[in-house]
This record gives structure tokens, C-alpha cells and sequence, in this order.
């Protein structure tokens, strides 16, 4: 049975967050835009949250998703947000939002200016649903999503995925990867996206 | 889960929980919706009913955007269709949220986190009229973002638009030592009796109504409203009587009025009828046509103040008598807040069992951002956020604080901060190791390094200069910093993308306001600096334009400034006190040499803005949306020009004559330069270029011209061209130049109406 959910988002930590430096996102993201780095996103601004602790750091606004440098929860990656016109159902959606974070994280990881300092490590991935009504932080919920997540993970290259759910039930349903046998490097994730 | 028609939709899942009254305003607005999709509803129409309901446009939204080397289209899937004039559908915009007196509650709060992660970028914004505003967001959520805020009691009605804005009130009332007593329900009463009631709903402009618990502190800022309320006891045949001091017709903005005193003790059954009786003659009385004349502070100052108190007292006298006026009266207690926990004194050992570390920034936190409250052994906390945001994750920690300490509500601040009342003195090591962990301790609440600033050119399409990355610069620089002078760590910082003045630069003692200035034919980012506003007393006095300075050369403006005065203060004087001594001349001199730009070629990044790497522009203005109305570029240069124009009638005052005639020139030739902007939007700011531009546009083709005086006023300009203006200029010739600049303001603003057809 398919399952529609809305507003998926993929998180895809740092190897060493503190490797990061926020300052360089305030001119990657402007020339991203300038040279429509991003073919199939209409990439609109730059938000600056460089001032919030454990926030999203600089944003990449776009019609249909946000890319963020993200702080929240422990973890610090990029953060990929889909805002609106989810692709079908939630394996669908969950498929292009992996890939748009993974391809996010590969320019950044190929960004000249950063000198290949950065490096994403996709063992620790993290999934999210914001939209609460479609995916409440339930035990239903987790029933249902699991193992359409688990799935998608199994045919990229993630070998004994072993996830775990968000305990908060205010915050929007999600999924961390706590272990995983293998896990593919960005690069063999998208090549097998 | 509840669906409608086999589709979840929040509609069905929050069912009853919303009053019959919300959601069917809700559902209307969602019909407006589809109705401007289908083409069956005008955009113009439709932009003031989401205005009216909150729904703001946001910088860019006109599918245009300068990328630092050319303007690029940006398009949307939606293509023409439009949300209002030049607002294309697609474009996010920004959702304003009303918090009467800023008071939230932790399902309220939590409930905002979640509606920040789903449909904006998870930041919640505080503005300084105590409310939230979440920005980029789409215009089809709306309704469900409406929706989910009304079930837990919030709405955006009247949030924008010609209305009565949020009322504000002081943060501490009910919890503060110098008010009299707590103004909480006398604002409340006032909001939810002015909420929808149909003598607001003709206004020309927005209206602003706050709340103070004393004279002098700086909390609700009567002196800067439309109405501001002061608490005050009278004592009446023995017996206490509550009541308050009534102000009017002050506001910030271009052309800033301090509001005056209307009555003295107006007692509390005489709130409500006396609000709405002010309410219905601005109604009646307020400019429509010229939105730079539309606020209240214009009626007062044509009617005259005594004239406008007896047109408010017959307004009085007719209106139909209505129980609410003071059926609140009976149950002031209702919004009474209960402590959770026992006050208890916070001993010495406590605070020496907090690790050494931390001992150092708990002190540093404790010695700001705590408010004594008069119930004994209770403080009120500042959470203090930088730039007045927060994420939804800080949202939920800070929740489960308040729950555990002290129980259901926050209030949040003018100052873009939040307080937590009625934290018990001994839990204030845990509480503050709370807020640690939850990246919300930051100190210095309300100092020097608590910057104030609107959004500036990050989302306002009226911004003109980047006021949250200054802002955000001098926190940098001013935070965490040990001030030797208390005197210096207690100054405010406001910072303003434009002269609307959504910061309220006018009333802090260090104050910017964005504007631009063309070097070498290139445009670079500046700020005018207003100096020694009084914060204190209400607010109770605006600044002294000092003059515009490169952007990325302010921190050295208030360094330099900070040194004068540490150099020349007299004992005990402070900045406010120096600045009127010493006189504007003498300041700007010390400053001159910072005015200076270095060449393009040296120094590429003085030609960008703090925050963004782009090379600095205005072509990214947007059309304002401030009240319904369009607000264009030429709006905002007249504006300027009535700025300009009441700079120089207070020189004038001030015995300054010779600066008031210059200042008046300058205000004719900003007026050209405005209108000419009609056709040249890079007319430059020198004089030549300006009168060469006039006289091709306006004066030779007889554009300008008036329909009764022909060319008299055009010609004041170019005599004025040709004989310029002395610094050396006696009274009479000031006085005069005022009058001829005031007529040539004027003619130019009927000229713009005319040509937009307005007349």
C-alpha cells in the first residue's frame, strides 16, 4: 500500500563538524544561485543564522526545498527540507529527498573554495517528516514508514540498518541510523540513487 | 485521524477545536484563495485581504533578483499569477503572528516551533511589537497555518494591514516593582474589544496602542505609539482609584512625533470608550490619499492638540453605550499568573556547588538578565536571543524549563528577547543550566551587545541597508566583552534597513538607519547614524541625525563616538546629555574622516554588505506592503523628503538657521530626486544632475505643475539651484526657505498623485 506523506526531509551529518566553517556558506550559496548550481531547484535567497546556537546555520532557500548547514539535535550536516510538491508516495519521496541531500553534500565535498575539508558521512543519515499531519510521531506512524525508509537504505547500499526513532513525541517523526554492518560513502550512494 | 472528503487535512483534525467565529473567517480566506487562483478575484483586492490576515510579501517576491552582477528572472512554477501587484504567487512571504502583550503559552509556543519547522525554515523571529513572524512561507499554507494557531487561541487577524496592530505591554507588568498595578487586563480587555470591531475597519493607516506599568522605565513605550497607556492612582474621596495617563499621536518612522498628553487620569471604566472614541475620529478625520500624512500624529498635529482633545470628548459623548466596556472590570484577576514553585532566597552554597566553569557565565548571566519582582524571593529571566530568534528544537527545550520552574507562560519583549516570570531565586542555577543546554543563555540582556534590528534587506522589500548583518556584527563585537564603563555596557544599539524605523533607532542611544550613497558611479551600502535617543521615560526622546556612513565603517562610528564622549563628558553627563552639549557639528566632525571610501579597486568589500557577499545594490526594492497599500520607491524618497523637511524645522527651533536652510534645499531636492526616479531610478545625488532631470521631466514638459499656481512651486527649486542656500542665513531667510520647501514637498506629492491618477 502506498503511504503519502509531505514535507521529507534527509540529514546527512559531517564526518568532523568541527571542520565547518559558516562564514564560507554565506558566498558558496549566493554563487550557487548565481550560476543555478542546482539545475532542478529554483534557487531563490540566503538566509543567515550564523547568530542561533545549535540552528540551521546558513540556509539555501528554494522553491521547493531548503538546504541548511544544519546544528540541531547533536548533529551537525547538511540538512535537506522538502517544503512542498512531494514527488508521489513516501518511498518516492523519500528516494528524491535522499538524492537531493546527497547531491547537495557532494558539491559541497567537491566546493573549491573549501579545499576538500568537508566530508559527509552517510552511516549516520538521518530522516524526518515535518508534516504532522501526514505523518504524526506515532507507533502507527513508525509501523508504516520503517520500513519503506529501511527499504530504500537496503537497495542504496546500507547493509544491517538499524534505526531509531526520534523519542521526543513533539518533535516531527523521524528516523536516525544508529549501526549499520556497511554503509556506502556519498559517492557509491549516488551513484546507486 | 480525521479526514475530509478520504483526504487528511487539517480542517478535519482540528475540528471543534477552533471557534465556529475563526474558522469560518479561515474558510474565507481559503475561498479568496482559490478564488485569485481562478482568476475570479483582483490581486489587489486580494493582497489586502492576506494582509489583513497576516500574510505579508517578502523581498524578491516580484521575481526579480540582483545576484551581485545582474538582476536574474527567478521563475516560478506558478508563472503570472500574482498574490497582489507584482507579488508573484509562488514567491515565500512572511506570516505575522499576533501575541497581544506578547504572551504565549507553552502549547502556544510548541505549537508555533512545529508550524516554523513544516512551513517556514524553522527559525521563529520576535519583533519589536512583541510577536512572531515566520518568514518564507508559501501563501497555500496559510490557511492551515491559521488554523492550527487558531485551535490553540491565536490569531492573525489585524496583524498587518490599516488596523489596530498588536498591542503591546510592558513584559514585567504583574511582576515589576515600579508599576502601580498590572496593565495585563486592562491591554487584553482592549485587544479583544478592538479585535474585528467595526469602527476600525475604515482606517487610512495602521494604528499602534501599548501599555506601560510606569513612567519611567522602557517597556511599553507610550511615547512612541498612537495611543500609549501609562498606569496611574488617583486617590478619589479616599478610596485608591485605578486609571491611566493618556498619550497620543506619537510614532516613529520618517517623520517621528513624540505623542502628547490627551488626559491626565483617565479612570479604568473610561479605557475602553475613550481607545474607541480616538479610534473613530482617526478613522474619520485620517488622511486616505497621501499614506505619508495617513498616521494619527498628522490628525493631532493639524487639529492641534487642544482641538483634537475636544473632537475626541464630543466623539464621546455619541457613542452608543456597550457593556464590554467594563464588564472586564470585574474579573481582573483572570490574568493573574500562579508561581509553580515556592520562592525561596538563593543561597551562597548554591552557588557554590555550580562548577567553577560555569560559575563565571552564570554570574555574567544572572548580573543582566534578572529582573527582581516585587513577590519576594521571585526574579523575572531574560532569555535573550540574538537578533530575536530561535529555532523550534530551542522552542521545546525551553518549554520543558518553563514547566518544570515556573509554569505556563513566556512573554516576549520590544527588545526581540523573551522573559520567563516567577522563577524561584534558588532555582536559578538549574534553570540557567537548562537554558545552557539549550543555546538560550546568552547575557547581557538589554545591554550594549543586545542588539535590536528589523529585517532589513535579509526579507524586507523595503530594506535598503543589511541591518541584521550589522547587527549581527556588533553583537559580535560587544558581546562576551567585560566593559570597563557601566555607562557604555548600558547603551542600546537599534539598527534599521530603511527609515521606517521598525528597530525604533529614533529612541536608542546608538541608532542606524539603511540608506545608500553613489561613489564614483558605484552604489554603496551606508547608514544614518542617530544619536542620544532616550530608551528610558517611554521613550522619551528622539535622537540627532549625525550623517550617513558607510556600512562597513559603523563599528568604527561607535568607537570613535564612544571615545569622544568618554574624552569630553562633563561629570555625570550621559550620552543623551552630550550629544544635545556638544551639537551636532561637533560630533560629525570627529567622524568626518570615516565618511571617506576607499576605492574600489583597494577595497571590493566595502562595496558589499555586512552578511552578503553580493556587490551592493537597490535594485532588489521591492514594493512595501506596509498598510494594504502599495508603498513605492517614490513614496519612500518623498518620505524622505518630509524627513529632511522636519530636520530642518527643528534646526530652525533650534536657533540653527543657517543648517535649517540648508536642510530645507536638500529636502526639495530629495522631493526631485524622488519623483525623477520615475523615470531614471539611478538618478545620483548630486544637485546638477537632479535640477538638469527636473527640468526635463517635470518642469519643461509642466508635469509639475500645479493646476492652480502653474509654476510657482518648480520654480522654488530652481531659484533656490541658483542662488543655493548659506550656512550664514538669518531667521527670516529660514523661515522662508522652510515655507518654500514645505509648498515644493507638497506639489511634488500632488504631482506623483496625479501622475498615478489618484486625482
Amino acid at each position: 500500500m502506498s503511504i503519502e506523506i509531505q514535507q521529507s526531509s534527509v540529514k546527512i551529518p559531517l564526518v568532523d563538524s568541527t571542520a565547518l566553517d559558516l562564514d564560507a556558506f554565506i558566498p558558496i550559496f549566493h554563487e550557487w544561485i548565481r550560476e543555478r548550481r542546482i539545475e532542478e531547484e529554483l534557487l531563490i535567497d540566503v538566509a543567515d543564522y550564523r547568530h542561533v546556537p545549535y540552528g540551521p546555520g546558513v540556509v539555501l532557500i528554494a522553491n521547493e526545498a531548503h538546504y541548511a548547514l544544519d546544528g540541531s539535535g547533536g548533529t551537525t550536516g547538511l540538512l535537506y527540507s522538502r517544503r512542498r510538491d512531494e514527488v508521489g508516495d513516501a518511498k518516492a519521496a523519500f528516494r528524491e529527498a535522499l538524492l537531493r541531500a546527497a547531491t547537495a553534500a557532494s558539491l559541497i565535498e567537491n566546493e573549491a573554495s573549501l579545499g576538500g575539508i568537508l566530508k559527509f558521512d552517510p552511516s549516520r543519515i538521518e530522516m524526518r517528516v515535518m508534516s504532522r499531519l501526514t505523518a504524526p510521531n506515532t507507533e502507527e506512524t513508525r509501523l508504516a514508514l520503517e520500513p519503506v525508509w529501511s527499504g530504500l537504505l537496503s537497495s542504496v547500499g546500507f547493509v544491517g540498518a538499524e534505526l531509531k526513532p526520534q523519542s521526543d513525541p513533539r518533535e516531527a517523526f523521524g528516523l536516525a541510523l544508529q549501526s549499520c554492518a556497511e554503509a556506502p560513502d556519498l559517492a557509491r550512494l549516488l551513484a546507486a540513487l | 485521524m480525521s479526514k475530509d472528503n478520504g483526504v487528511k487535512s487539517w480542517v478535519g483534525q482540528l475540528g471543534a477545536s477552533i471557534s465556529s467565529d475563526m474558522a469560518e473567517e479561515i474558510d474565507a480566506f481559503e475561498t479568496n484563495i482559490k478564488l485569485r487562483k481562478a482568476g475570479k478575484l483582483d490581486a489587489k483586492i486580494f493582497a489586502e485581504a492576506r494582509l489583513r490576515r497576516g500574510a505579508y510579501g517578502q523581498r524578491y517576491d516580484n521575481g526579480r533578483r540582483h545576484d551581485g552582477s545582474k538582476t536574474q528572472e527567478l521563475v516560478y512554477p506558478s508563472g503570472d499569477l500574482v498574490k497582489g501587484p507584482e507579488t508573484i504567487w509562488d514567491a515565500p512571504g512572511m506570516m505575522r503572528i499576533k501575541s497581544p502583550m506578547g504572551i504565549a503559552s507553552n502549547e502556544q509556543l510548541e505549537t508555533l516551533a512545529d508550524l516554523a519547522e513544516e512551513y517556514s525554515d524553522g527559525i521563529l523571529h520576535v519583533t519589536t511589537r512583541q510577536e512572531i513572524q515566520l518568514h518564507f512561507v508559501h501563501i497555500d499554507t496559510t490557511p492551515d497555518i491559521m488554523r492550527r494557531l487558531a485551535a490553540v487561541g491565536i490569531t492573525t487577524r489585524e496583524a498587518c494591514g490599516n488596523s489596530v496592530r498588536n498591542v503591546t505591554s510592558c513584559q514585567y507588568a504583574g511582576g515589576c516593582r515600579t508599576a502601580p498595578f498590572d496593565v495585563t487586563p486592562y491591554a487584553k480587555a482592549t485587544t479583544y474589544f478592538l479585535l474585528g470591531h467595526k469602527d476600525i475597519q475604515d482606517f487610512g493607516r495602521k494604528f499602534k496602542i501599548s501599555f506601560s506599568g510606569c513612567k519611567t522605565n522602557p517597556c511599553g513605550m507610550a511615547m512612541f505609539h498612537d495611543v500609549g497607556c501609562i498606569a496611574v492612582t488617583k486617590e478619589v474621596g479616599g478610596e485608591t482609584k485605578r486609571g491611566f495617563e493618556f498619550y497620543v499621536g506619537g510614532g516613529l518612522g520618517a517623520v517621528p512625533f513624540q505623542a502628547q498628553l490627551l488626559d491626565g487620569f483617565v479612570p479604568e471604566e473610561e479605557l475602553l470608550p475613550l481607545c474607541q472614541a480616538v479610534c473613530r475620529v482617526f478613522s474619520r478625520l485620517g488622511e486616505r490619499k497621501n499614506r505619508a500624512r495617513a498616521r494619527l500624529k498628522f490628525v493631532i498635529k493639524k487639529l492641534g492638540i487642544e482641538e483634537f482633545r475636544k473632537v475626541v470628548a464630543e466623539e464621546r459623548k455619541i457613542i452608543p453605550e456597550d457593556e464590554r466596556w467594563t464588564t472586564y472590570l470585574a474579573d481582573l484577576d483572570s490574568t493573574n499568573e500562579t508561581p509553580l514553585r515556592p520562592g525561596r532566597p538563593l543561597e551562597q552554597s548554591a552557588i557554590d556547588a555550580i562548577d567553577t566553569p560555569v560559575q563565571e557565565e552564570f554570574a555574567s548571566w544572572r548580573k543582566h538578565n534578572i529582573w527582581p519582582q516585587p513577590q519576594t524571593n521571585y526574579v523575572t529571566a531574560t532569555v535573550r536571543l540574538p537578533l530575536g530568534d530561535f529555532t523550534s528544537e530551542q522552542v521545546r527545550k525551553l518549554t520543558d524549563i518553563t514547566r518544570k520552574y515556573t509554569g505556563n507562560t513566556v512573554r516576549f519583549t520590544i527588545e526581540q528577547n523573551l522573559v520567563v516570570r516567577h522563577v524561584s531565586e534558588s532555582d536559578l542555577p538549574d534553570f540557567h543550566e537548562g537554558l545552557v543546554a539549550a543555546g538560550l543563555c546568552s547575557p547581557g540582556a538589554s545591554t550594549i551587545a543586545d542588539i535590536v534590528a528589523c529585517p532589513g534587506t535579509d526579507t524586507c522589500k523595503l530594506g535598503i541597508s543589511a541591518s541584521r548583518g550589522l547587527a549581527a556584527e556588533l553583537e559580535k563585537k560587544f558581546s562576551g566583552g567585560k566593559h570597563e564603563d557601566p555607562e557604555v555596557e548600558a547603551l542600546h544599539i537599534k539598527a534599521s534597513g530603511c527609515f521606517n524605523s521598525c528597530s525604533q533607532h529614533h529612541v536608542a542611544d546608538l541608532g542606524f538607519l539603511g540608506v545608500s550613497r553613489i561613489v564614483d558611479g558605484r552604489r554603496i551600502a551606508h547608514f544614518q547614524f542617530v544619536l542620544g535617543g532616550e530608551w528610558a521615560n517611554n521613550g522619551g526622546a528622539y535622537g540627532l541625525a549625525i550623517g550617513a556612513y558607510p556600512s562597513k565603517r559603523i563599528p568604527q562610528v561607535i568607537d570613535r563616538t564612544l571615545a569622544f564622549w568618554k574624552k569630553e563628558r562633563e561629570e555625570g553627563e550621559d550620552l543623551k546629555g552630550f550629544v544635545a552639549r556638544m551639537g551636532r557639528a561637533k560630533i560629525k566632525k570627529e567622524l568626518d574622516d570615516l565618511r571617506k571610501i576607499p576605492s574600489y579597486e583597494e577595497q571590493p568589500d566595502f562595496y558589499t554588505d555586512w552578511g552578503d557577499s553580493r556587490e551592493y545594490t537597490i535594485g532588489d526594492l521591492g514594493t512595501g506592503e506596509c498598510a494594504g497599500e502599495v508603498v513605492s520607491i517614490v513614496d519612500f524618497g518623498l518620505q524622505d523628503a518630509e524627513r529632511r523637511l522636519f530636520e530642518a524645522q527643528l534646526d530652525l527651533e533650534a536657533g540653527k538657521t543657517g543648517a535649517a536652510s540648508v536642510a530645507a534645499y536638500k529636502s526639495m531636492l530629495t522631493a526631485a530626486k524622488a519623483l525623477i526616479m520615475v523615470f531614471n531610478i539611478d538618478i545620483q545625488e548630486d544637485a546638477d544632475r537632479v535640477i538638469a532631470d527636473f527640468r526635463t521631466h517635470f518642469h519643461d514638459t509642466g508635469r509639475f505643475h500645479d493646476p492652480f499656481a502653474g509654476a510657482k512651486f518648480a520654480n522654488y527649486l530652481l531659484k533656490r539651484y541658483e542662488s543655493p542656500p548659506s550656512i550664514e542665513d538669518n531667521d527670516l531667510a529660514a523661515r522662508e526657505a522652510i515655507d518654500e520647501a514645505q509648498l515644493f514637498v507638497e506639489a511634488a506629492q500632488g504631482c506623483y498623485q496625479r501622475m498615478q491618477g489618484d486625482i
